[in-house]
């Protein structure tokens, strides 16, 4: 059995543990009664398992600010027979309360692939990847605004201070890597509205928290060694002396016992992490394929954002989310205004890079176990928000999945000939996180953790597995 | 039909389960319907919620919900339904009994917290173990029921170290660790607690606990992180009253009523508020920047007070009964949304909490003299009154010049009459005004002759009753003179000095109409329209609900058509401290701004068009120079009655305001005289004396309401009366509250009733599991079913009913339990305690306890001597890492050492919290946390090996240690030792760190005292890192 570090193992002796167990209590009743909990143990037969896993890692692909579903995945022919016309259905409220009239989308979308599935010329390089991508074109969200949305996507309820689904992800599936965290974000220099809380642990232990990991000089806080490694060797020399004699005098103690364990691999990490960024053993067929080499900034930053989670995705990272590179003239993909420039700009930086990522891992027999989705925290409005923008839509979105037992090829659901509203196969954000898990081999329903009195689930009392996405 | 519905309804709607309560697996179920109501109603498709359901028609019922029915499908229900909706003759069902009526009685019954608490005496001490005391004769009990024994006293280095820890969360210094070593006897003990327990240190320590359970955080979250005004007023006010051992029961009395306290707990120096400052934790949790839906926002900031509420204090999870009957508790919807009643009828505000003297005497003096300048102005006026026949008639073209009259005022009158036209004579002549229109619009309030007319004041601005047309007032758009006349009746917060604030709020009431309208003036100062109680005044969605008024009188006109059918109320704010989510200085604010308001409309159209003609009289066109003496006369009699204060009706009053200021500005009647004007210059003394107020972020009680059950809790599909109550289980006669305002007084007593079988045992558990690690009931915030039983209930209750005969003292209830026995024992298990009590759950020994995140932090700035103590005020800004990004990022970097600050006194920003604090388990500021996570991760080891802070601190301690007057390096190790562990080293552990001291100056291959600093630097970074740092035995 792991021990509760996020990657760690527990120390070899686990004397209490095993009073513990001959006093009656089994590992299981122990997990739910311990505040510091001992972690899942091995692939797939973590807590909430049910069944064997068909992934073994997430990427999640976040695209801030909302993407708009009628210019990209869900085309919508009324739009552009509308165009300038009042948008004749009942509207519900939008963020800024400046509606325009009916907008009609300002690319073309063309069938690709095998499927036939249309997706439009933002993304003429995914385009080519549209058979193996499930796209839902029926998400929806109960929020309209971002931070409440982002929350809501990122955790499963519209305020901060829960766990994130990454850090679920590894409470239930555990980490395949014992010096890296288990739930990692690269950050191409967006945090999302709502902050850091995005990606944070909540009520489970601090060490199911997303690390946040800056391609740079100090990828991961403090990862840097403030001394000489050697200096630092005699300085840990020291301590190890003192912490066993500290040891002889509290008696077999967990807690301590961790802590020093804690210590030996922060001291590994510190030579695993930059190891892990170092992309020099990456050949320039690689660098081209997820585009670092691309003459636009924010497409290098995001290819190798998308270069490093199939790094990490390798060594074993459960889950990992990459959020967006800033681009000019656009904040994120929050487009009240400039819909063109902005949206261009946005998919000019993601497509090759989430494109060279599909094919890098099904090239190295990767995306079989990895699922990868891509999604925003809403949609945007059919109509437009003063001449050029649209608003926040969270009555019906798109989004893709893809790899780790997805099937390939397939639209599920429908909105309105607008695109304004789900009318068919509804997909609520709980279902989105009870299929994800279900994927990792969980049962949503069954991955509890009590707090504050309630056996507290990421799906809340919602959510159910779309099993029509699994292949 | 019957297909269509089993193939798209039943999933959900049939059986045992149906979601919503509704089977449609019969047509008498779907007639009896569900938590909505009648789903069917036979014949009447437009009276069918399952029609509008399927139609789509509504927003917060659509069946099915994951898709809309084919037209064709809907129309065939739609026709079965008019039809009669026809069934097969059938028997209905058979209702199912599990699903059995939600029985509040059985619940508290069967559950072992609702019981009262029972008087217990200690079990006899066992034999040879004379002289125990009664706690540790419910721990020994125990442990000899199982065959245990408890574990030996730890060794007096390791008990002073942890008293300090667990007292006031620093390590002790090296004199007091070697004092105690030196002499460990009983009274040396009690000696050392009772110096701790008077530490300023020690509300320090425990203030912090506190916060964790009040989700204490100083910003709002969400997109842009908007400051908490003042919120830092709260922590302090929770400092000073653990520090002062203010009883526990008044102290959450304050938390949920102390504005509503006929007794207010004052400062015992500086005499301010301190009860209302405890409302503050209402206030400290999270808000949404521009919800689109600030109903359900509300739903959701009430649900967290609710939650926090019923935790913190009685740790029972009231929220899980927002959408339906609690699983587990005795706790019902209706039980829910009455104490939603209670927090809807609350109001959030900043109070100004300043004592009497300070703002509310000098008010009064301002009072004094403002009657005094009356009567004064009253005296001379009617003299120059009599004369103004006499003037009117020396103006005349062939008038011979009365000796008796001012040549220059003769020449002003001439001016005056002369330059516009002589209004005075429509001004006086009037007669009631033209009526409005009242069909098409709805007065709110009018000011000028109705009082206060039911609004709320706040503030000292606002003690008065508003202002009449024709008062004195000596604020407001001040002439030369010092004062001013009011021309027309109006609240008024400048009436006795702009320095004065206040706000005034209206009743709540439900925008019927598409405009709001408000008659005023004013400078620096707001009119908000606060909907559903969302404070949140800004753009992009709310921005038009706050405006400010212009120095002249006119109509502000706020678009409400958006939130038509909405609760709402108008806040009429001079308060110079920001609204929520105004972070900078906006228009709308300062400290000698004033507002005056007239009237309140609504109507579906433009402001009333005669107020403007109110303002400046028509001209006139009669012929000024005639009749001289009706007019002279006219001018006599209204200064006169103005002067005796004969009433009037409202038009006349106005009239004769309004000639009396055209007569000063015309320079008729003077303005001064020498007892004017030295009344005028004591006024301005007292003005310039008038401090800013002091702000907390509070309640304030709004229209008392009663709400209805939320079915599902879905704030739109309103259920049963759930009138203004407290829980049943805990006021078994009923506790509606039927007075006007929220009934926070009522549930704040109810709370806090020493019979309540949850109070006290919730407090002396918390204590219990600060001071041992765990409490006698694990899950210190849920006593209810889920949570876990208690480990010895005889002792919590033993204890709970101890420390309400204590007079709920904090202080002697720590007092008690650090001077027992089993608090003094070592973590060293006995023979045979771990295989018999692996969890240590019946207290045979000393938990090993990892620091909190604060404390790791405090002591390191105690051990490098960095540490200040200097307590309260403004937080200290958050140090930003590069990992600590986002929107409303603070534009500054707070000091990397927190100014050598206490934790508590560093901010806590929630969308920009300390990776610090976060690494070692500092709570996120959501709900409730009394027992907080202690994990381990490899985050925690990289910031004591790498972090600047950390390192910084190191250095400043061997700086220090050099520094120090000691014989040669040996005993400046051991002086490390004690400062960090308390402790001297062993000859091993110096000699190791010797070792290490050698290695780091040869690595450096720097000289001289550089090197020497350098290595003592590396020695106290890896003390820093030694697990004995952190861990308490």
């Amino acid at each position: 059995m792991h021990h509760c570090g996020r990657f760690l193992k527990a120390p070899l002796t686990r004397r209490e543990m095993l009073a513990r167990c001959a006093g009656g209590f089994g590992g299981v009743a122990f997990l739910a009664l311990s505040a510091e909990r001992a972690a899942a143990a091995a692939d797939g037969v973590g807590r909430g398992g049910q069944h064997p896993p068909k992934a073994r890692s997430i990427i999640f692909l976040y695209m801030d600010g909302g993407p708009s579903q009628v210019d990209t995945f869900d085309p919508k022919p009324r739009l552009a027979a509308d165009h300038g016309k009042p948008f004749p259905m009942r509207k519900e409220p939008t963020q800024f309360n400046n509606d325009g009239t009916t907008l009609a989308s300002p690319w073309a979308f063309e069938r690709w692939g095998k499927s036939g599935i249309p997706v439009s010329t933002l993304f003429p390089e995914v385009a080519r990847h549209v058979d193996d991508l499930c796209v839902v074109r029926s998400m929806v969200s109960n929020f309209s605004e971002h931070t409440t949305a982002n929350y809501f996507l990122h955790s499963g309820l519209g305020l901060s201070g829960r766990p994130s689904m990454g850090a679920w992800a590894v409470y239930g599936f555990g980490s395949g890597n014992e010096n890296l965290p288990g739930f990692v974000v690269l950050n191409g220099g967006l945090t999302p509205p709502g902050g850091v809380d995005c990606f944070g642990s909540g009520f489970l232990p601090a060490s199911y928290q997303g690390s946040i990991l800056r391609p740079g000089k100090e990828p991961v806080a403090n990862i840097r060694p403030a001394d000489d490694l050697s200096l630092q060797e005699r300085k840990l020399r020291l301590v190890r002396r003192l912490d066993s004699s500290f040891l002889e005098r509290t008696g077999p103690c967990d807690p301590v016992e961790s802590a020093i364990a804690n210590h030996e691999l922060a001291f590994r990490m510190q030579v695993e992490v930059p190891g892990l960024l170092d992309i020099a053993d990456e050949t320039d067929a690689t660098r081209r394929l997820y585009g670092l080499e691309a003459d636009y900034p924010p497409t290098r930053i995001f290819g190798l954002e998308c270069l490093l989670a199939r790094r990490l995705v390798e060594r074993g990272v459960r889950f990992v989310e990459l959020t967006c590179p800033v681009v000019a003239s656009a904040d994120r993909w929050d487009q009240h205004g400039n819909l063109k420039s902005g949206h261009e700009n946005n998919a000019r930086a993601v497509d090759r890079p989430i494109a060279g990522l599909l094919e890098d891992l099904k090239t190295r027999g990767l995306l079989e176990d990895t699922l990868v989705v891509w999604a925003g925290e809403f949609g945007r409005t059919p109509f437009a928000q003063g001449s050029d923008g649209r608003d926040h839509n969270p009555f019906g979105f798109s989004i893709w999945l893809a790899g780790g037992g997805i099937r390939g090829g397939m639209v599920h659901g429908a909105t309105d000939e607008f695109g304004y509203r789900v009318i068919e196969g509804k997909v609520e954000v709980h279902d989105l996180h009870a299929t994800m898990l279900h994927l990792l081999g969980i049962d949503h329903r069954k991955l509890t953790f009590r707090h504050g009195g309630r056996d507290m689930r990421l799906t809340d009392v919602h959510g159910e597995v779309m099993h029509a996405w699994i292949a | 039909m019957r297909p269509l519905l089993a193939e798209s309804c039943f999933r959900c709607h049939s059986g045992a389960k149906p979601k919503a309560g509704l089977r449609l697996d019969h047509i008498d179920r779907a007639i009896a319907g569900g938590d909505s109501g009648p789903a069917v109603v036979p014949g009447s498709p437009e009276k069918s919620l399952l029609v509008s359901a399927i139609g789509y028609g509504r927003t917060d019922i659509r069946m099915p919900p994951r898709g809309k029915l084919a037209d064709a499908e809907i129309a065939i229900l739609v026709e079965w339904v008019r039809r009669g909706a026809p069934w097969p003759d059938e028997p209905p069902p058979a209702v199912d009994s599990t699903s059995a009526a939600f029985d509040l009685d059985a619940r508290r019954r069967s559950h072992w917290a609702w019981s009262p608490v029972e008087r217990r005496d200690p079990p006899p001490a066992p034999a040879g173990a004379a002289g125990l005391g009664d706690v540790d004769r419910f721990i020994l009990a125990k442990l000899s029921e199982r065959g245990m024994e408890p574990a030996a006293e730890a060794d007096p280095r390791t008990l002073i170290r942890r008293l300090h820890f667990d007292l006031v969360g620093l390590p002790p210094e090296p004199g007091a660790s070697d004092a105690y070593a030196g002499e460990p006897s009983p009274a040396a003990w009690e000696r050392a607690v009772d110096d701790l327990l008077a530490s300023p240190r020690f509300g320090e320590r425990w203030g912090r606990h506190w916060l964790d359970l009040v989700r204490y955080a100083e910003t709002l979250g969400h997109e842009f992180d908007y400051a908490i005004h003042n919120a830092w007023r709260y922590r302090d006010y929770v400092i000073r009253a653990l520090n002062a051992d203010v009883p526990y029961d008044l102290f959450v009395k304050e938390h949920i009523a102390g504005d509503l306290l006929p007794e207010r707990r004052r400062h015992p120096t500086e005499g301010f508020d301190e009860s209302t400052i405890g409302t503050a934790f209402l206030w400290l949790g999270q808000q949404t920047h521009s919800p689109v839906d600030a109903l359900q926002h509300q739903s959701e900031v009430i649900e967290n007070q609710i939650d926090v509420l019923a935790k913190a204090f009685l740790g029972i999870t009231v929220a899980c009964a927002r959408c339906h009957d609690h699983k587990f508790d005795a706790v019902s919807t209706r039980d829910y949304y009455s104490l939603r009643s209670v927090l809807a009828s609350t109001r959030f505000r900043q109070a100004a909490i300043d004592p009497p003297p300070a703002i509310g005497d000098r008010a009064r003096a301002l009072e004094e003299i403002r009657s005094k300048v009356r009567l004064r102005l009253a005296a001379i006026w009617k003299t120059e009154a009599g004369l103004a026949a006499s003037y009117l008639a020396a103006c005349l073209p062939e008038a011979s010049p009365d000796p008796r009259l001012d040549a220059s005022r003769i020449e002003a009158w001439r001016k005056a009459l002369e330059a516009p036209p002589l209004r005075a004579r429509d001004v006086i002549l009037r007669g009631a005004g033209a009526a409005e229109s009242a069909a098409t619009r709805d007065l709110l309030a009018d000011f000028s002759v109705r009082g206060r007319d039911g609004w709320l004041p706040d503030g000292e601005a606002l003690r008065n009753q508003p202002s009449r047309a024709g008062d004195i007032i000596l604020g407001g758009a001040l002439r030369d003179g010092g004062f001013a006349l009011l021309r027309r009746g109006a609240i008024h917060t400048g009436a006795l000095s702009n320095r004065l604030q206040g706000a005034l709020r209206s009743p709540t009431f439900t925008i019927d109409r598409s405009r709001i309208h408000v008659l005023a003036w004013g400078k620096d100062t707001r009119v908000n329209i606060v909907v559903d109680g969302y404070v949140l005044i800004r753009s992009p969605i709310y921005g038009g609900l706050k405006k400010s008024p212009e120095p002249k009188p006119g109509w502000i006109t706020f678009d409400v058509e958006t939130w038509r059918g909405r609760s709402a109320y108008i806040e009429i704010a001079d308060v110079e401290v920001p609204d929520p989510a105004d972070d900078g200085p906006r228009k709308g604010y300062g400290t000698a701004g004033w507002i005056a308001v007239e009237r309140v409309l609504l109507s579906d159209g433009p402001p009333p068009a005669e107020d403007g003609a109110r303002e400046s009289p028509p001209a006139s066109d009669a012929d000024p120079h005639a009749p001289a003496a009706d007019l002279g006369e006219a001018i006599r009699r209204a200064i006169e009655d103005w002067a005796d204060g004969r009433p009037a009706c409202q038009e006349v009053e106005e009239a004769r305001a309004t000639l009396i200021e055209w007569m000063l500005a015309s320079k008729l009647l003077p303005t001064h005289d020498a007892e004017v004007s030295l009344l005028l210059d004591e006024r301005a003394t007292i003005e310039a004396s008038i401090p800013s107020p002091t702000y907390v972020p509070a309640a304030v009680d709004g229209s008392g309401i009663d709400g209805r059950v939320h079915i599902r809790g879905n704030p739109r599909n309103l259920g049963a009366e759930a009138p203004r109550a407290f829980l049943e289980a805990l006021a078994p006669g009923g506790s509606r509250h039927e007075g006007p305002g929220s009934g926070r007084l009522d549930v704040a007593r109810r709370v806090t009733d020493p019979s309540s079988p949850l109070f006290a045992r919730v407090a002396v558990n918390r204590v219990w599991h600060h001071l041992f690690g765990r409490g006698l009931v694990p899950s210190v915030d849920d006593l209810g079913a889920l949570g876990e039983r208690p480990s010895h209930p005889e002792l919590l209750d033993w204890l709970a009913r101890r420390f309400v005969d204590d007079g709920y003292s904090l202080k002697k209830l720590i007092r008690l339990l650090v001077l027992t026995r089993s608090y003094r024992m070592s973590s060293a298990a006995s023979p045979g305690a771990i295989a018999r009590d692996p969890e240590n759950a019946l207290f045979s020994r000393m938990r090993v306890r990892r620091l909190e995140a604060e404390a790791i932090r405090d002591a390191m700035l105690s051990i490098s001597s960095r540490l200040e103590s200097r307590m309260f005020g403004p937080p200290v800004e958050v140090h930003l890492t590069p990992f600590m990004d986002g929107r409303g990022r603070p534009s500054g970097s707070g000091p990397i050492d927190g100014d050598g600050r206490r934790t508590i006194y560093l901010e806590v920003r929630r969308n920009f919290l300390s990776p610090f604090m976060l690494a070692f388990d500092a709570p996120t500021p959501l709900g409730t946390q009394g027992r907080r996570t202690s994990s381990n991760v490899p985050a925690q080891a990289l910031i004591l090996l790498n972090d600047p802070f950390v390192a910084a601190e190191a250095r400043r301690w061997a700086k220090r240690a050099l520094s120090a007057d000691v014989s040669g390096d040996r005993e400046r190790i051991a002086g490390l030792y004690l400062k960090a562990f308390g402790r001297p080293p062993s000859a091993e552990e110096v000699e190791a760190s010797e070792e290490l001291l050698l290695a780091s100056a040869r690595a450096r291959a720097e000289s001289g005292s550089e090197a020497t600093e350098a290595a003592w630097a590396d020695l106290c970074h890896a003390l820093f890192n030694a697990k004995e740092l952190a861990f308490v035995p």
